[in-house]
């Protein structure tokens, strides 16, 4: 085994572009492209769990409604591509986590992202006991 | 290509050690975000070639470089809307994987779409 040691990753060609060969050993993505730029995890629409990335804050807006703010921002709002999911209960297997939608969008900053808590079953927003969401795109 | 390093790890001083494995399984092979209201539009993405509109909340996203098969992984959200919301971000073919937009089980376009693919490429 490898390994290379090293705290930063820079492109000779174009600093934040690097290449790494895919899985069928022909292709290749980018790095930096594929890397999530964020990560968070929270409980109650009220507290980020330590263990995030690039996260520094929460604003609870209302209910069913939160704002994370990114440590670093992107590098606009227009490039970001958000996924979340969320649970009613904080229990592995209760009969009603499913009743929960997360929405994780851009904000009106490329600092933040929206998240949007809603019940599935009337569109509603309300809290959730857990949510968690992934922010892609380009670092600022 | 300017150089290549052949390793199994990568080691930073103070954060810790990742096998490369991780870097290479691990990264988002596709993501796209795009607008999916009257004509679709890509505002930006990764290995993405272009989106098919199939109609009203049904979107196909092509890819520049195909999945080695169609077990991928796929994750999406969107702008949320008063209603029951429901999205469809599935994978479909090794060239593409679908993504669908619906509210209360009819479909709708929405303004601000997101999915995400992860798996291995050809």
């Amino acid at each position: 085994m490898s390994t290379v040691k090293v705290n930063t990753l820079t492109g000779t060609t174009t600093a934040g572009s690097i290449a790494v060969t895919g899985e069928g050993n022909s292709t290749t993505t980018n790095l930096q492209q594929g890397l999530a730029k964020a990560l968070f995890n929270v409980t109650n629409n009220s507290t980020l769990v330590s263990g995030g990335l690039n996260v520094s804050s929460l604003n609870d807006r209302a209910n069913g409604r939160m704002t994370i703010s990114l440590t670093n921002n992107m590098s606009n709002t227009t490039t970001m591509s958000c996924v979340g999911d969320c649970s009613e209960t904080s229990s592995a297997n209760g009969a009603t986590n499913s009743n929960r939608n997360c929405n994780v969008i851009r904000g009106d900053n490329a600092g933040e992202v929206f998240v949007a808590t809603t019940e599935q079953n009337t569109g509603s927003l309300d809290d959730t006991a857990i949510s968690n969401g992934i922010v892609m795109g380009g670092l600022a | 290509m300017a150089g290549k390093i052949v390793a199994d790890q990568l080691e930073h001083s103070t954060a810790g050690t990742v096998d490369t494995q991780f870097v290479v399984n691990g990264s988002a092979k596709n993501w796209v975000n795009f607008n999916g209201t009257g004509t679709v539009a890509i505002r930006d993405s990764l290995n993405t070639a272009s989106l098919t509109d199939n109609g009203v909340g049904v979107f196909e996203v092509n890819f520049s470089s195909a999945f080695v098969n169609d077990d991928y992984a796929a994750s999406g959200s969107f702008n949320w809307s008063n209603n029951a919301n429901q999205l469809y971000v599935i994978a479909d073919l090794t060239t593409n994987g679908e993504c669908n937009t619906y509210e209360a089980n009819s479909a709708v376009d929405r303004a601000e779409v997101f999915a995400i693919y992860h798996g291995d490429l050809a």
